[in-house]
């Protein structure tokens, strides 16, 4: 930035590598949560293929759905609610960070967060099957 | 458990750079005597003094307060006053100047960078009106005092900016600290300088270059809790793009 303070005329500057992430297990947590986003990102498309395959016609969508209950299909989904799931948490854990200057303990934010989406979860779950039963 | 009296030896490895001969930096090893108190600090003085008197670092206070000791210490931004030897031994301890500043000599770094930031947040108190001495000071209240304190405790000591990869991969960017000073005059009640000091904090190198890693606020020693500062400010940014932040201050709320 240039500015009314001059650099230094003779300076050594280290190259930031690639790996800079690896040499600190913060960066590490850091980079769990940023990668974790990438399944939100498959687990949209996972949708996003149900209603194209709705909009083809019955026999797709119900191609669709016989799809999802295949064992493979409910390992896969069981593997994204974990990585959604602790993908969601890391978001918790900053949320401290975005509030105004309240007087509230970080951790009773978290906490806060984390019970109620996890209760909201288990309304909408039972919520869900108590309509498609 | 060792006395507190005994002395014992820890190997220290240095970071060496002369920019007389321009040859990329290299590790030097000292062994260096310590005792139970005996900061990092004090063990790089004891080797200027006593093995190698070319070596150079920065310091002053000894006491956490000036904030110009800062290295990294096995690779984690600290004060190297505030640091202890004991806490190391018997492994080796690794000792570079702070991590994303161009070296000058050694550890001392070129802070200009910071500087110029600092000076762009304009980090001063801006009244609506300035009054004469006679009029007294300007009061306010321990809970408007709350809202900006911690954040006035900084003491540009430039860890947090050797802690985040951020400010390493775009350099461009404002910075933990020099964010958290503009935060901590926006939020004075005194201060009126919010307009003045939003085209820094709006830009994509203020407040929307961070990703909120939040190891600044981590390595902080002094509490100042950087990431709260940009993080509360991407919400104000953000009502202030759509304009809400002008009509709720027209309608008397915020300053
Ligand atoms: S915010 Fe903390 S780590 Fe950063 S310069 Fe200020 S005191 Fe140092
Ligand atoms: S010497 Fe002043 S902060 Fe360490």
């Amino acid at each position: 930035m240039s500015g009314r303070f001059k650099p230094a005329v003779k300076t050594y500057t280290r190259p930031v590598t690639g790996t800079w992430w690896k040499e600190n297990p913060f960066f590490l947590v850091y980079m769990a949560r940023e990668a974790t986003a990438l399944f939100v990102f498959i687990y949209a498309l996972v949708l996003l293929s149900g209603v194209i395959s709705l909009a083809l016609g019955q026999s797709t969508y119900e191609a669709w759905q016989a799809l999802l209950t295949t064992k493979t299909s409910l390992v896969f989904h069981l593997v994204l609610l974990g990585l959604l799931a602790y993908h969601t948490y890391t978001w918790f854990k900053v949320m401290p960070k975005t509030t105004p200057q309240i007087d509230v303990a970080p951790q009773t934010i978290v906490k806060t967060g984390v019970l109620f989406t996890a209760g909201l979860s288990v309304v909408i779950v039972a919520v869900l099957f108590g309509v498609t039963r | 458990m060792t006395a507190e009296t005994e002395t014992r030896t820890i190997e220290i490895d240095v970071l060496r750079y002369d920019p007389d001969s321009g040859a990329p930096p290299r590790y030097q090893t000292y062994k260096v005597p310590f005792q139970h108190d005996t900061s990092v600090l004090v063990g790089l003085q004891y080797i200027k003094d006593h093995l190698d008197g070319t070596l150079t670092f920065r310091w002053s206070c000894r006491m956490a307060i000036c904030g110009s000791c800062g290295t990294m210490i096995n690779g984690i931004p600290q004060l190297s006053c505030h640091t202890f030897l004991r806490d190391y031994w018997p492994k080796k301890l690794r000792i570079d100047p702070l991590e994303h500043f161009p070296i000058i000599k050694d550890l001392a770094i070129d802070q200009t960078d910071f500087l110029n930031k600092l000076d762009s947040v304009k980090p001063y108190l801006i009244p609506k009106q300035d009054k004469p001495l006679s009029e007294g000071a300007y009061l306010q209240t321990p809970k408007q005092m709350e809202q900006y304190y911690n954040y006035s405790q900084c003491i540009n000591c430039l860890l947090c900016y050797a802690a985040c990869p951020q400010y390493g991969l775009t350099p461009t960017f404002t910075g933990p600290a020099a964010l958290a000073l503009l935060h901590r005059y926006n939020a004075d009640s005194r201060d009126v300088g919010w307009s003045a000091r939003s085209d820094v904090l709006n830009s994509e190198d203020g407040v929307w270059r961070c990703t909120l890693v939040g190891y600044c606020s981590e390595v902080c020693p002094k509490n100042v809790d950087p990431a709260h500062a940009i993080n509360q400010n991407k919400v104000n940014s953000t009502l202030d793009y759509f304009g809400v932040l002008k009509l709720l201050s027209t309608v008397g709320f915020g300053k």
